[in-house]
């Protein structure tokens, strides 16, 4: 059977070639999933880790346990708690079935009260303080001063004011100290400690020497998960001793530890983090060791909060890849029912010859296994390609080089890829239960009956438009509770891609059908004047829809998924990047260290009144910016608050400019507001009390235009201080958005759920305040011309100092490495490029396929003296209207899908409420694109039919029919 | 004179060779001479193999011959532009296949109009396919599909075509060869009458012999040669 198979697939090599780039681009996309999901999610866990460590500076994947009881005279403590630890240990890694990479172990005797022996004057009274040992202590520290706890005998010995340290003979027990400690006790070394309840065998209180201050030995070292800095009770000791202590010590004694787990979050994956995560979620619930054993931790906050973002990774990753799958199923069945359609015959032969259709189904079941093995073999490692190279999609269509990929092939990766296979299997052996049915009978009196799809008969785009559009306008009345849902950390409603993939897919073919109509309009128009080749090509196109419906579909789905996955694309990254900028308001903005001045002045014989004024600082920055930068401006930005006539205080920010620098400085959408925003400029700078206000104060101040308004420091910050007074300004103008006015900010109410809350904005002319209120401390604002460098090389000068310096630039880049903009990068580029290659042999293949099962046809027209000309005009007027006419349908439909859903869709990446609107962008550059393949396809498929056509040997052809 | 007047078509010394690969030509046909008088049905018959159908070929303008000339009417065909012999069996010619040959997107009334358009015929067209249609008996089926006829029945379609546009000749090769013996000799019959009625040069190619006495002239093939 194998050698009939191979006999079988090598005679249609070509048809079973694009058969197999399916199947291996399916097995392909479907292993590349689950790796890029890993990616994914390992870089938005990485990005989260480092994010804590920057705004904590702390080592993030840390599990503390702790104890704290009390021990029998007689027993050994140390063992006691040393043996509870490690048994916490054990079921630690247990649960967890991973070994911490370092474990740091503090053992303590409880608070006692303490007096230092000499110089008691010098202390800060009497204290609390604990002895401690440290785990692997002396490898982590180095002696600031002093000596170690074991090391007195190299210390020479001698008095302090000799300036060399001195010890007291007497004292058996030695200690260390962080200078932490030292400093907040007035301690020194070679000071001892008398503990007063803690009375030693010889009836003493129990005495201790500082011998030395302590300090990590390496900066950034993760031992130090509190730094010793924080050791301001404790006195370290040698475990030896400790126990020695323990042993010496009479009566109960109450001891406590903390046993720091330090887990290596740089090499955790999804694995290990669903372990961590379950492992803590109990913890949660029901106590470590079932509550005995106290429990702390960051991470399961940061777990869950990885969580949350691996749930929307995921689920952006199947909406945008499920049509992707579809689309490439459907295209394994195109193939398939091509080829069995040409097998048609044969299988009706063997069917008439008493073979079974279990035998026939078999046959084929085992030669799309074989291709599907084949498709597996070549399309896991494909994946692996695939996904190391949308890894490093930086935006759509463009690569970066990022070198620490870590990609890799897990069990899930062969399930999916494997899976896919299956279903590849499946849609090849699907048309043959069709066809196998058929005996050379049915199949002969089939021939030539009506010709019309399924979906044209039913209705079927009719109705999925209406359900789809029902869709839309459901989502569009949830359209609040959608972007509150994602704000809150859920992701996008999978069926609102369904419903555009719906979308998509019934309007293109409810235009097809429209035009279809027209064809067959102008057909009937023409009638009687159609040349004999026009004639016949426009019944080939009007009797043959069934099976040209499938292709039209198939180009008009691949189309307009093409745009409207490049128009999401386009429209996120550059939406993204308008927000950095008009966030910012312009590429650069800094604020240097103001310093605040205070001035006396008599008021009253004995009274003075204080007032202060700020000085810009003498670095000349501003000036040094502005030569370097295309331009500059000072910006003066602040809180304050905001009353109108009604008697209304709100709070609102403040943007004092100097207009006609400002708008050669800031940038702003064109067409964001009424009118060209410079006119709102001008209007500000009619008079100098003008003021601008942001339109959402109009209707909840109750303002208008001449109306004045008040602004002074807000409740919150107002202090005696201040150097701003109450100002009234004259409203000239509202205005909807504002470069550097975002008009909204987040918050959380005491239900923990995130909203949003507008926020008012006053613009106003700086000269103005200037003039009233005094230099108030301003922000430069540059538009740099690409000349960034400079102003970071003038800006890292010495005696610059900034209070802060922010970046468009930057910005965009945070903006654009969160998780789901990347993958939302990746996978609409790889979507884009597997359309477009199933498009062009999906396309090819359909033609020429259907010139080769006609050309006994086209033999028959030559016989009759057409001439070849007349035949290839025949072939571009179907090209025209089958295949130009789907292309049409795909872009209509691609525009129409993009304009409908796609703000919607955004939702997903852009939550919250902005005053700059989302807008639809779509790249020329992507079109242009897509017009040369398709043009390329056209072009290719009508040169090679042509040159089909053309060694056809009219006599041999139709030799060929009659055999 | 009267004999050249009656000779549709001629041919002297036709041969007709294949290359088969290794330089080795394969020669199909060795020479023919023959005569195909006007308004007659001539017949040519042989084996499979003897080069009846490769002759039928190029005495209807299909193929060239290698060596030799072929005349119809003063004309010689054999090697004359493909444009010009596009016109010649767009005009002149008319064919009827051994695999019923229609256009399977056309009806039956429409095939037969199809030809009309393509020969630029000038009379009423509509009036002249149904006239053809009623010719062959198939007036009451004209708006069916191909594959919605039996094979005979499509075979009379063929044949109502390639009379349509009244060519001088109609070429059928192995008209009956696809139809059950009765069907076959209605053809045969309805040839018959077309040249009798119509006027009509017919050249066909059969192995049937039952059907040999029905031609007004047969020539038998052996060989690539005529030897009767």
């Amino acid at each position: 059977m194998l050698t009939f198979i191979k006999q079988k697939l090598l005679y249609k090599k070509w048809l079973n070639i694009c058969l197999l780039i399916g199947i291996i681009i399916l097995t392909a996309v479907a292993a590349c999933l689950p790796m890029y999901q890993n990616l994914a999610e390992n870089q938005a866990f990485q990005n989260l880790m480092k994010e804590y460590i920057n705004e904590e500076e702390r080592y993030p994947s840390v599990i503390t346990l702790s104890n704290a009881f009390a021990v029998e005279e007689g027993k050994n403590a140390y063992k006691a708690a040393t043996e509870q630890m490690n048994k916490c240990d054990e079921i630690l890694d247990d649960d967890l079935h991973i070994k911490p990479k370092e474990r740091i172990k503090l053992f303590t005797i409880r608070e006692q009260k303490v007096n230092p022996l000499q110089n008691a004057g010098n202390s800060m009274g009497a204290n609390n303080y604990r002895l401690s040992v440290l785990s692997d202590f002396q490898n982590h520290i180095k002696l600031a001063a002093g000596c170690m706890f074991d090391d007195t005998a190299s210390v020479k010995k001698g008095t302090p004011e000799e300036g060399v340290i001195s010890f007291d003979q007497d004292t058996k027990y030695t200690c260390v100290v962080s200078a932490a400690l030292l400093e907040e006790s007035g301690f020194y070394i070679g000071q001892t400690l008398e503990f007063e309840n803690m009375i030693c065998q010889d009836n003493a209180p129990l005495r201790v020497t500082i011998t030395g201050v302590f300090e990590e030995k390496e900066s950034e070292d993760t031992y130090w998960v509190n730094p010793p800095l924080a050791y301001t009770r404790h006195l370290f000791v040698s475990e030896a001793m400790m126990s020695e202590i323990l042993d010496d010590v009479s009566g109960e004694r109450e001891i406590a530890y903390k046993n720091h787990n330090l887990y290596d979050y740089e090499n955790m994956y999804a694995k290990e983090l669903q372990r961590f995560y379950r492992t803590l979620k109990h913890y949660t619930s029901s106590g470590f060791e079932n509550g005995a054993i106290e429990w702390e931790t960051d991470f399961f906050d940061l777990l869950d909060a990885y969580m949350e973002n691996a749930r929307k990774i995921k689920a952006t990753l199947w909406i945008l890849e499920l049509p992707m799958l579809v689309l490439i199923l459907v295209f394994i069945y195109m193939i398939s029912s091509q080829i069995l359609e040409l097998e048609g015959n044969e299988i009706a032969v063997l069917k008439s010859r008493g073979v079974s259709i279990k035998q026939i189904v078999w046959l084929y079941f085992v030669q799309s296994s074989l291709l599907a093995g084949i498709g597996v073999l070549i399309g896991l490692p494909m994946g692996y390609g695939l996904c190391r190279l949308f890894g490093q999609s930086d935006a759509f269509l463009e690569f970066v080089n990022r070198a620490d990929l870590t990609v890799k092939i897990t069990a899930s990766t062969m399930v999916y890829c494997i899976a896919a296979a299956v279903f590849a299997v499946a849609f090849m052996t699907l048309p043959l239960l069709h066809i196998a049915r058929e005996d050379i009978v049915s199949k002969k009196s089939k021939r030539g009956k009506s010709d019309v799809s399924l979906w044209e008969r039913y209705y079927i785009d009719v109705i999925l438009l209406a359900v789809s559009g029902y869709a839309y306008y459901s989502f569009q009345k949830q359209r609040g509770e959608i972007a509150s849902k994602v704000l809150n950390g859920d992701g996008l409603d999978p069926f609102l891609f369904l419903g555009a993939t719906l979308f998509m897919l019934s309007l293109g073919m409810l235009v097809l059908r429209v035009f279809r109509l027209l064809v067959k309009l102008i057909y009937i128009i023409g009638k009687k004047k159609w040349s004999p080749a026009m004639y016949a090509s426009f019944l080939q196109i009007l009797r043959t829809k069934g099976k040209q419906g499938f292709i039209s579909l198939f180009l008009i789905v691949t189309l307009s998924m093409g745009i409207f996955y490049s128009n999401i694309a386009r429209t996120i990254n550059q939406n993204e990047e308008d927000r950095a900028l008009y966030n910012l308001g312009t590429d650069i903005v800094l604020k240097e260290e103001w310093i605040k001045m205070a001035a006396t002045r008599s008021i009253a014989k004995d009274k003075q009144e204080v007032s202060f004024y700020y000085v810009e600082p003498s670095t000349n920055l501003f000036s040094e910016v502005r030569e370097v930068s295309e331009s500059a401006t000072k910006v003066l930005q602040r809180n304050v608050g905001m009353k109108g006539a009604k008697d209304l205080t709100k709070n609102g920010r403040l943007m004092a400019i100097h207009t006609k620098e400002f708008g050669s400085v800031a940038w702003m959408r064109d067409g964001t507001l009424d009118k060209h925003w410079y006119h709102y400029l001008n209007d500000l700078a009619d008079a100098s009390q003008n003021v601008l206000v942001s339109s959402n104060a109009k209707t909840d101040f109750g303002l208008k235009i001449g109306d004045s308004i008040k602004y002074f420091p807000s409740l919150e910050e107002k202090n005696t201080r201040d150097t701003l007074g109450t100002v009234t300004g004259t409203i000239c103008g509202f205005v909807d958005a504002w470069p550097g006015f975002s008009g909204y900010q987040t918050v959380t109410d005491e239900k923990g759920v995130r909203k949003q809350e507008p926020v008012y904005l006053i613009v106003a002319n700086y000269g103005f305040i200037e003039s009233t209120n005094g230099t108030q401390p301003c922000e430069i604002w540059a538009k740099t011309g690409g000349k960034n460098q400079d102003i970071f090389d003038i800006t890292s000068r010495d005696e610059i100092h900034l209070e802060y310096s922010n970046n468009a630039n930057t910005e965009l880049i945070l903006a654009k490495q969160t998780s789901i903009i990347q993958i939302t990068n990746g996978m609409l580029t790889m979507s884009f490029l597997v359309v477009l290659v199933l498009c062009m042999i999906g396309f090819l293949i359909y033609w020429i396929i259907s010139i080769r099962q006609r050309e006994l046809l086209f033999g028959i027209y030559r016989a009759m003296g057409m001439s070849m000309r007349e035949i290839i005009g025949m072939l571009v007027n179907e090209q025209v209207f089958c295949s130009l006419l789907a292309i049409i349908c795909g872009v209509i439909s691609g525009i129409v899908t993009s304009r409908v859903f796609i703000s919607l869709i955004v939702i997903a990446y852009a939550p919250e409420s902005h005053c700059l609107p989302y807008i639809l962008y779509s790249s020329p550059k992507d079109m242009v694109r897509m017009g040369i393949v398709v043009t390329f396809i056209l072009g290719s498929c009508i040169f090679i039919l042509a040159k089909m056509l053309s060694k056809m040997k009219v006599a041999q052809v139709i030799k060929l029919g009659e055999d | 004179m009267e004999d050249f007047l009656n000779v549709m078509i001629e041919t002297r010394g036709v041969v007709r060779s294949f290359p088969v690969g290794d330089g080795e030509e394969l020669v199909v046909l060795k020479g023919i001479d023959m005569m195909i008088p006007a308004g007659k049905l001539t017949i040519l018959k042989g084996r499979s193999g003897s080069g009846k159908t490769t002759l039928l070929n190029i005495l209807s303008a299909l193929d060239n011959p290698t060596s030799g000339l072929v005349y119809m009417e003063e004309r010689e065909i054999g090697q004359m532009p493909e444009k010009e012999k596009e016109w010649i069996r767009r005009k002149e010619m008319g064919y009827v296949f051994q695999a019923v040959a229609l256009i399977p997107v056309m009806k039956a009334y429409e095939n037969v109009e199809f030809e009309l358009r393509l020969s630029g015929y000038e009379g009423n067209m509509e009036e002249r396919a149904k006239e053809c249609l009623e010719l062959v008996g198939l007036k009451d089926r004209m708006n069916h599909m191909p594959g919605e006829l039996s094979g005979g029945e499509q075979q009379r379609v063929a044949i109502a075509r390639a009379i349509a546009h009244k060519p001088k000749v109609i070429f059928a090769d192995e008209p009956t060869g696809a139809l059950d013996t009765n069907t076959g000799l209605g053809v045969i019959h309805l040839f018959k009458n077309l040249v009798e009625k119509e006027g009509v040069t017919i050249v066909m190619t059969t192995h049937d012999t039952n059907l040999m006495e029905l031609g007004d002239v047969v020539y038998e093939m052996e060989d690539g040669q005529v030897i009767g």
